[in-house]
């Protein structure tokens, strides 16, 4: 098996930002019909309490017309070419991925070379929910494994607000109950990185890629297109394009990730004192700290979590919020660093960098 | 300190407690339909009930309306089982409102 290099890492970030109060006040308009007085400044206040539960200020959001998801993606983009004195023409292999990506044909990855000015190669997207990135780079190294190619961009762009506003979505809900249902769509966030991977390099390698599935799960959390016909579920599902059980997803989390993060860690013959920074999903303060406490990682190890000003960028929480960590010198050289993912699915998933 | 590290409520505690570990209970079955009889205060919270902590905020929530007080949500995920919820929760109430 060859080594596998990260030449650079590029992100990007629109400038908007939607406020917890900006939310509550779309709330108030889509439901006024639904609650009277009483009823909607309980619901009003369970809003504003869980914001502060979870820990959310913010949300980025794409708020001038620059700000859309090609044109983010291509700043990502040029900024992992530039960190790494690369041009475009080195790039051999565009792998794209996110839940929001807006386009089915041609894919997001062939207009995205084509915008970036590289006319020929193996472009294609991905979906593997808000694993996308992390999938990405494990596609990109066995492309690279098998000779096929030496140089591969990976690349995550989400715009939720675009990708809804486009889908019709709006803050309805049928009852206070419902809010918990729909929780997670009020706490989305707008982002793109980029990373570079090739079979040539020095220093920054991808040391090993593992991840867990579980089929079972499938019918707890959904991101879909409207009007999408599923297969029976095991809960009543809502006419809303997300939606998830919160409670349910969140013990499955909390229950199966540690156990998973300790014996994977243990399968590498390392030890978690051994890993000197960690990159977490970014789901909320109750999730992130949860998890480090229960594998016993104090919380300087994870210093850098975005979900208070950026929302849960899904697919670009992890690379946007490794991007940060290096621009800020938090990253030496020779660290061992754990990227912890999950995803709807269920999905777990742990990659192992070095420094 | 009001517990012993298995959750256990201590027997001398007797402060002046506005919710009854029973109506806790009344709670938690109304809340998150689970029966009363499947849990006591040293049920696990995610291992046993599969609870998580944004439902002890639902709880929380109510609480905080019914006696017009505030409660600090720090630290809240470290609480590991019900009588750990049940006393926190005590303890604030007692502290009063800070609105």
């Amino acid at each position: 098996m060859k080594d596998i290099f990260i030449k650079s890492i590029g992100s990007y970030l629109p400038k908007g930002r939607l406020s917890n109060q900006d939310i509550m006040d779309k709330f108030k308009s889509d439901n006024n019909d639904t609650f009277n007085e009483k009823d909607m400044d309980f619901a009003l206040y369970n809003l504003q309490r869980k914001f502060e539960f979870l820990g959310i200020e913010t949300r980025s959001f794409c708020n001038n017309d620059q700000d859309h998801a090609i044109n983010m993606a291509v700043m990502a983009c040029k900024e992992a070419l530039i960190k790494s004195d690369m041009i475009i023409d080195d790039i051999e292999c565009i792998i794209c991925s996110g839940i929001c990506n807006p386009f089915r044909e041609p894919s997001f990855s062939i207009i995205l070379a084509n915008q970036l000015g590289l006319y020929q190669g193996n472009f294609f997207d991905i979906n593997d929910t808000c694993n996308g990135f992390l999938k990405s780079i494990d596609l990109a190294t066995l492309h690279i494994n098998t000779g096929k190619h030496n140089t591969v961009m990976v690349v995550t762009c989400e715009t939720p607000y675009e990708y809804g506003s486009g889908a019709g979505y709006n803050y309805k809900v049928n009852t206070i109950e419902d809010i918990d249902n729909v929780l997670s769509s009020y706490y989305v966030g707008s982002g793109a990185a980029a990373m570079i991977i090739s079979s040539n390099g020095n220093g920054k390698k991808i040391k090993s890629y593992v991840e867990k599935r579980s089929s079972s799960n499938w019918d707890l959390a959904f991101f879909t297109s409207p009007g999408v016909k599923l297969p029976p579920t095991r809960t009543e599902r809502k006419n809303t394009i997300i939606w998830s059980n919160p409670r349910i997803v969140s013990s499955l989390i909390l229950n199966e990730f540690p156990v998973f993060i300790k014996e994977t860690v243990n399968s590498w013959n390392m030890q978690m004192d051994d890993f000197d920074l960690f990159f977490l999903h970014q789901l909320g303060n109750n999730v992130t700290f949860a998890i480090l406490n229960q594998i016993n990682v104090p919380y300087n190890k994870a210093p850098v979590n975005t979900f208070n000003e950026f929302g849960n960028m899904a697919t670009a929480n992890i690379p946007i919020n490794l991007c940060k960590a290096e621009e800020k010198g938090l990253i030496k050289v020779g660290d061992n660093i754990l990227l912890i993912g999950s995803a709807c699915g269920l999905t777990y998933s742990l990659m192992h960098l070095e420094w | 300190m009001i517990m012993n590290q298995a959750g256990r409520l201590h027997e001398g505690f007797n402060m002046n407690r506005s919710i009854t570990f029973d109506e806790f209970k009344d709670m938690i079955f109304e809340n998150l339909g689970i029966e009363k009889d499947k849990f006591n205060e040293g049920s696990h919270l995610i291992n046993d009930l599969g609870i998580d902590s944004l439902s002890i905020v639902n709880l929380i929530i109510k609480i905080e309306r019914m006696h017009n007080i505030k409660i600090d949500f720090h630290n809240l995920w470290l609480l590991k089982n019900v009588g750990e919820v049940y006393n926190m929760l005590i303890i604030k109430l007692n502290e009063g409102s800070n609105y």
